[in-house]
């Protein structure tokens, strides 16, 4: 009974067991941090970039109106 | 069952079960743990990187150089689009209101 469980003990040494598992951990964790910094990056500048997307879509939309009379 | 050595020149080991000092028996596996520690070194930085996601800037740890700043970037672009939906539904109004004479 003690022999054939160091037996299998021997067959899954630490080596063969973690290093596979921790690298799986590493892309898992690269790809969650991926994501995670694109979604702060979004929060973070959702103030700048709306200000740019809105006085752009006004400014393509009005200052042609207002040059040719228009408004 | 788990045992340390306390002491190899007298076979005697540490058993973490019981935690008594036995004499060492002859059917232990003996492990090394070097490549163990090396992997949760690598895995200690991978959850720096993890952490370091919070934050908009800086690059991550197997990123080319220079790239610091793309996600800030990929950030407003996507930002600017919901401006710029919001800029047009405005002009739209103004142009509305100002046609019908009510600004």
């Amino acid at each position: 009974m003690a022999e054939s469980i160091a037996v299998a003990a021997t067959q899954a040494p630490p080596e063969s067991a973690f290093v596979p598992m921790i690298d799986e951990i590493c892309y898992r964790a690269q790809l969650t941090a991926r994501n995670q910094k694109l979604s702060s990056a979004v929060g973070a500048t959702k103030v700048l970039g709306f200000l740019i997307g809105a006085l752009f879509a006004l400014g393509m939309v009005l200052i042609p109106l207002a040059l040719l009379g228009g408004l | 069952m788990a045992a340390i050595k306390v002491l190899p020149e007298y076979g005697l080991v540490y058993d973490t079960e019981t935690g008594k000092i036995a004499p060492e028996s002859g059917n232990m596996v003996k492990y090394t743990m070097g490549s163990v520690n090396t992997a949760l070194d690598k895995l200690d930085k991978y959850a720096d990187d993890l952490v370091n996601s919070l934050a908009p800037t800086g690059s991550f740890l197997e990123s080319f150089p220079g790239r610091e700043k793309s996600l800030y970037y990929a950030g407003i672009f996507t930002n600017v689009f919901y401006g710029f939906i919001f800029g047009l539904i405005a002009a739209f109004v103004i142009v509305f209101l100002r046609a019908g004479g009510m600004i």
